[in-house]
């Protein structure tokens, strides 16, 4: 049920991308107990609207350091963290920051930054690896922060 | 020899608390600089004061996983404070391992516990805030909750103790070769229902302290107990109180019973461009047949201006905050928050005296008249946060004192400026 119900968030969030092909990469997401960083720049990327449907999870990587976001040496399957989610979070959607983050993107202030914003919830440590569930909702809460619903 | 065995010890006692997380999921650290400048004048007097703080602290924090949704946590914060009266004062504030395990009773309910040095508060705010170090338990279920604490202030630092109960504490407290303060062993326990009926939390609390030093002619022992009834919750839509009311017993050279009460209103529009109303009342016994001034074990925070001591003092209070760019395209802007209240003082008997702060009003005051009014403030404030990691906040304020301070009392103002850093 509650898995369901991000499915269907999910496909708010992406809008009228969420075809076939993407809501079972989208499912195979959700069930990650640790996301990839593949995972991250396949779902930062539907959000913004920058990826095709045929692309997988390792394209989506590369796509992510074509656009000019990507961290430079991170393969798709790497297990991605809370701090390096945080700083593609950022530089994908363009989220303001502090004035450490003007400095470094260090990810332990972007996650500071997030929390200030309460786009990250609970229990948040920079190096600490996330799921993919809650990797889809720091994602809602992003987009609902740029709309001004949060 | 002595010292090495306390060293020893208290090594082994950190290594203890350090190694369930030796091998910890998540860690983070960081640095605080927070810094406060206040400036006061007194239009009688002709007499200002300004005094100035700047706390420098460092912080890191364990994090590890334990179990179906346990964690363990280590916590630590160390800092250096330079002010106007001490050149450097470097200190321990927190040292804490918590841990929780839901579901430890059978499937139902989480057991809490932490060990360490953390901040012990009463559910009122009025009898007890202060860091110690010791044990808190806590027996958690969906309908009740059960908190135990147990503590020792005698390792705190002489200048950071809030603990001034007796003649004796407050002799200590500018004495700087006294290294600790006050040693007193502290308990408390308290037994929430957080939604009893109608979302209203009832909570049941009773807090003690002991004081271990040797009575003898030249120091005063004081122990007290207190007991504590706190109701809070929505009343109608958007208007939520705290109340909260409760009984002190003091054993000093004779026995006091000292007796203490408020209720604070607060009416939240958010529409309204983030407005905050609110409304509070507070009571704290004086000397009146059997009932006696009421003595906290540490001072909460009755005043800006005017700073009294609890015992024989009550409070009305007002207030209004809002935040006028809360819809701002820049982020920067938005949480800026304005805010301004006012609060009248009374004597809550018209015996006895009232102990103040401030420059009009430190001391003891004690009027030759049964007039009850001590006088009234107005503050003023911004605060703004414009980034994550940057704040501040402006603070102005000015009491206005009644007669009980003489027929041509003049005004006493205060400004403050305070600033924070997180890095």
């Amino acid at each position: 049920m509650k898995r369901s119900i991000i499915v269907v968030l999910l496909c708010v969030i992406l809008g009228t991308f969420a075809t076939a092909q993407s809501s079972r990469t989208v499912g195979v997401i959700l069930l990650s107990d640790v996301a990839t960083y593949g995972d991250a720049a396949y779902l930062l990327l539907a959000a913004r609207g920058l990826i095709d449907d045929e692309v997988g999870l390792a394209g989506a990587a590369g796509l992510l350091e074509f656009n000019g976001y990507g961290t430079p040496g991170r393969l798709w399957l790497d297990p991605i963290t809370l701090g390096e989610y945080a700083v593609l979070l950022r530089r994908v959607l363009g989220l303001p920051g502090g004035f450490m983050s003007a400095l470094t993107e260090a990810p332990r202030y972007a996650v500071r930054d997030l929390r200030h914003y309460r786009i990250i919830q609970g229990r948040a440590y920079p190096n600490m690896t996330i799921s993919g569930e809650r990797m889809v909702r720091i994602l809602g809460r992003a987009l609902a922060w740029q709309d001004g619903t949060l | 020899m002595r010292r090495r065995i306390a060293a020893g010890l208290v090594f082994l006692w950190v290594l203890a608390i350090a190694a369930p997380v030796a091998a910890f999921d998540g860690r983070d650290w960081g640095v605080t600089v927070d810094g406060a400048a206040t400036v006061r004048y007194s239009d009688e007097l002709s007499d200002h004061d300004l005094d100035y703080r700047v706390r420098t602290a460092l912080w890191a924090e364990f994090f590890r996983g334990i179990g179906d949704g346990g964690a363990l946590v280590l916590s630590a914060e160390g800092s250096f404070v330079h002010a106007d009266d001490r050149d450097y004062l470097v200190d321990l504030d927190r040292l804490r391992l918590s841990m929780s395990f839901p579901g430890a009773f059978g499937g139902a309910g989480t057991f809490a516990a932490a060990f360490g040095r953390f901040a012990f508060r009463d559910p009122t705010a009025q009898i007890l805030n202060s860091p110690a170090d010791g044990v808190r338990l806590g027996f958690r279920f969906s309908t009740w909750e059960l908190e135990l604490w147990g503590g020792y202030t005698g390792l705190l630092l002489n200048p950071v103790s809030r603990i001034r109960l007796s003649a004796a504490d407050r002799a200590e407290e500018s004495d700087d070769d006294q290294i600790f303060g006050p040693q007193r062993v502290l308990a408390q326990a308290e037994l929430r229902f957080p939604d009893i009926a109608a979302r209203q939390l009832l909570s049941l609390s009773a807090v003690a302290q002991w004081d271990l030093r040797e009575e003898d002619d030249d120091t005063d022992t004081v122990d007290s107990q207190y007991g504590a009834l706190l109701l809070a919750g929505p009343l109608v839509r958007n208007l939520y109180h705290t109340s909260f009311a409760g009984v002190g017993l003091v054993q000093a050279e004779e026995d006091l019973i000292g007796l203490f009460g408020g209720t604070r209103l607060r009416y939240l529009r958010e529409e309204w461009l983030g407005s905050r109303f609110s409304l509070s009342m507070l009571f704290t016994s004086g000397t009146q047949g059997e009932i006696s001034a009421f003595v906290p074990i540490t001072q909460p925070s009755i005043g800006r201006v005017f700073q009294p001591r609890a015992g024989n003092v009550s409070t009305v209070s007002a207030g209004y905050a809002v935040r006028p760019w809360i819809r701002s395209s820049a982020v920067s802007v938005r949480a800026i928050e304005l805010s301004t209240g006012g609060r009248a003082f009374f004597r809550s008997s018209d015996q006895g005296s009232v102990e103040g702060g401030g420059l009009l009003t430190a001391g003891t005051l004690t009027p030759a008249g049964s007039e009850r009014y001590l006088g009234s403030e107005v503050e003023w404030g911004l605060r703004a946060r414009p980034l994550p990691d940057l704040g501040f906040a402006l603070t102005g304020g000015v009491f206005l004192p009644g007669s009980v301070f003489g027929d041509d009392a003049g005004p006493e103002y205060l400004g403050r400026f305070e600033l924070s850093l997180a890095l």
